[in-house]
């Protein structure tokens, strides 16, 4: 498809259109702390020149020469996609016991995802095949190629980036810094070039294209590899000890389920009012960090936090690729950024790695 | 018949029982779904035991304390402590690693009239508790939720993991990753995770979680410049008698 080149305005005029077709806009925002995906009202309530200084268990908001700039916010699109809590079936007490009904959420319309990172995407497909619960059909996608990485990236070892693959959103958009800036972007989809055509563009020369995908692959080069996935896949595989060392560090305190894109365990109760006459059950997110999740009866079957970190590593870069047929990490790192004590799962994966081949 | 409940109360100050009058909203449906028998903070009436539930705010502190807990245990069929004096032994607990008698002589002109034990301790130290709510003060939510599940004779939804859990679920940004000291990773959720949400780090009013890794958290707190004995004075607050966090403050 062609592509066509937006300046920061074409950027707004993309926005507005976006309203003007009843989307709900959710895009990179200063939320208190940090720059991440939140729901916005106006163009400039968007994160514009701020970028992040993220590290393991660190982060703090920066100025940034691009106009989004920021990587490594908390949050992914996995907010959106399955709420923290919601209801799925409601009762009421009559003359024969309960009886009730399973509660389906009403849509509060489209939504827009804009700003979305490659790594973002691939944490929606892969939530996706676990919960499955695509994004609605109607939600449209407007990501932005990566230009530059955090110290916390490593896409490019999971296979998820920094590149947006073929079908993956439905208008990619790549901002090449200069002196005043600029953004190339291609409709990857009719529903994105239609987006498009409402947008002030002008054609893009060659030479922007070819700078914008240059910009691209010197961020897939210089990203440090982490580790090999099918290397960790089989090390993983195999119930190992050696998890000790990480958890004198580990708190069990579940940040990193919590903003991983993927990790999608919940618990489901019961909930009734102070008279026992209405009964509602509610879904909410869980961790295999907390000790609810492995309790049966007499008590948790993983009580350890070096069995937790086991559990959660393992599942991710392991035992995920039997239930779902992919790796349940797509190199975000977002587990390491919001990890209190900067937990890298790199290091534990590549530690892990050795340890099996230790043994052997 | 409505269950019978009362209230009762240690050494501690009121506040816990003033959470059950704040739950205004809810507090007509919860009188008619129980009869509240025995409650001295909120009416002069009171009715001998049994009774079908005890909430018991406050610590343990003097000889007299001790007796009458083990009457209230053998009179309630369901008990419930509430709060930070009841589940840890409050802040009253800082005593715990002083001297109460050197206390005693600077606050009183005749200490000699008190009779008070060295300690002050949590109601799970001496007779067995069925159900505990955390925090100072305990959760409004969590008092009705308990109220609400023993009624219905259900399980109350009570998690004894992280403050993070919550905030993560309210989309609140990491304090602690951001640049506050917090309590948050080595304390119980239950509150709302309200202190963060206002950009402060938690205070650790609900005592630690499980699996609590206070050694760990004195890493992250280093790095936002808090060295450990500043970790280990922010740990004697409510909860300064939990078992985890006094094991911390020594070796800290």
């Amino acid at each position: 498809m062609e592509r066509r080149s937006l300046s920061p305005d074409g950027i707004r005029s993309l926005f507005v259109a976006l309203q003007q077709d009843g989307f709900r806009i959710v895009g990179p925002a200063p939320v208190t702390g940090s720059v991440t995906f939140a729901e916005v009202g106006d163009f400039d309530e968007l994160a514009i020149g701020l970028g992040l200084e993220v590290g393991p268990g660190r982060a703090r908001v920066v100025e940034s020469p691009a106009m989004f700039g920021a990587i490594g916010g908390p949050e992914s699109l996995k907010r959106w996609q399955h709420a923290p809590q919601r209801v799925i079936w409601a009762g009421e007490r009559g003359t024969n016991g309960f009886t009730g009904s399973a509660v389906v959420e009403e849509s509060s319309g489209p939504v827009a995802f804009f700003g979305v990172r490659a790594c973002d995407l691939a944490g929606a497909r892969v939530l996706a095949k676990a919960i499955r619960r695509n994004l609605d059909e109607r939600d449209l996608t407007i990501a932005l190629r990566c230009t530059s990485f955090a110290p916390t990236c490593f896409c490019t070892s999971m296979g998820t980036g920094p590149d947006v693959p073929e079908g993956g959103a439905d208008l990619v958009l790549t901002e090449v810094a200069g002196k005043t800036r600029m953004f190339v972007a291609t409709a990857a989809s009719p529903r994105g070039e239609a987006l498009l055509a409402k947008a002030e563009t002008k054609p893009a020369s060659a030479a922007d294209v070819d700078k914008a995908d240059a910009l691209v692959r010197e961020v897939a080069a210089a990203m440090p590899r982490a580790f090999d996935p099918a290397e960790a896949r089989s090390a993983l595989a195999a119930p190992a000890s050696g998890w000790d060392e990480v958890a004198s560090r580990c708190m069990a305190c579940g940040n990193c389920t919590a903003v991983c894109p993927t990790c999608f365990c919940v618990t489901v109760l019961d909930r009734t009012d102070p008279t026992a006459t209405t009964a509602e059950r509610i879904m909410r997110w869980d961790s295999c960090f907390t000790p609810g999740f492995s309790e049966m009866h007499g008590g948790p079957v993983r009580s350890s936090t070096a069995a937790r970190y086991r559990q959660w590593v393992s599942h991710k870069v392991s035992w995920w690729w039997e239930q779902f047929g992919t790796s349940g990490c797509v190199g975000c790192g977002r587990c390491i950024v919001w990890c209190p004590v900067g937990i890298d799962i790199r290091e534990e994966v590549s530690a892990a790695i050795e340890r099996s081949t230790a043994h052997v | 018949m409505s269950p019978r409940v009362a209230v009762f109360k240690f050494a501690s100050c009121d506040g816990c029982q003033l959470s059950v009058l704040d739950a205004e909203d809810e507090l007509l449906a919860i009188v008619g779904a129980v009869d509240i028998v025995e409650f001295p903070e909120a009416r002069t009436r009171r009715e001998p035991g049994p009774y079908d539930v005890g909430f018991v705010e406050g610590s343990i502190t003097t000889p007299e304390d001790l007796e009458r807990i083990k009457q209230i245990r053998q009179d309630c069929k369901v008990l419930v402590t509430i709060g930070a004096c009841a589940t840890s032994g409050g802040i009253q607990a800082l005593r715990n690693m002083a001297d109460v008698g050197g206390y005693a002589s600077i606050v009183y002109a005749h200490p000699e009239y008190l009779d008070v034990l060295a300690t002050s301790t949590p109601i799970a130290d001496h007779v067995p508790v069925d159900i505990q709510l955390y925090g100072c003060p305990v959760s409004k939510e969590q008092l009705i939720e308990t109220i609400t599940a023993v009624v219905a004779g259900r399980r109350p939804d009570l998690p004894s993991h992280s403050v993070c859990v919550e905030c993560k679920a309210r989309g609140t940004v990491c304090v602690l990753v951001t640049g506050t000291p917090c309590l948050g990773p080595v304390v119980r959720a239950g509150c709302g995770a309200i202190c963060p949400s206002y950009q402060r780090g938690c205070y650790g009013c609900f005592g630690p979680s499980s699996n609590a890794n206070v050694a760990s958290l004195a890493t992250a707190w280093e790095a936002v410049g808090m060295p450990r004995p500043a970790l280990a004075r922010a740990l004697q607050g409510f909860t300064v008698g939990a078992p985890e966090f006094q094991e911390a403050i020594r070796a800290l």
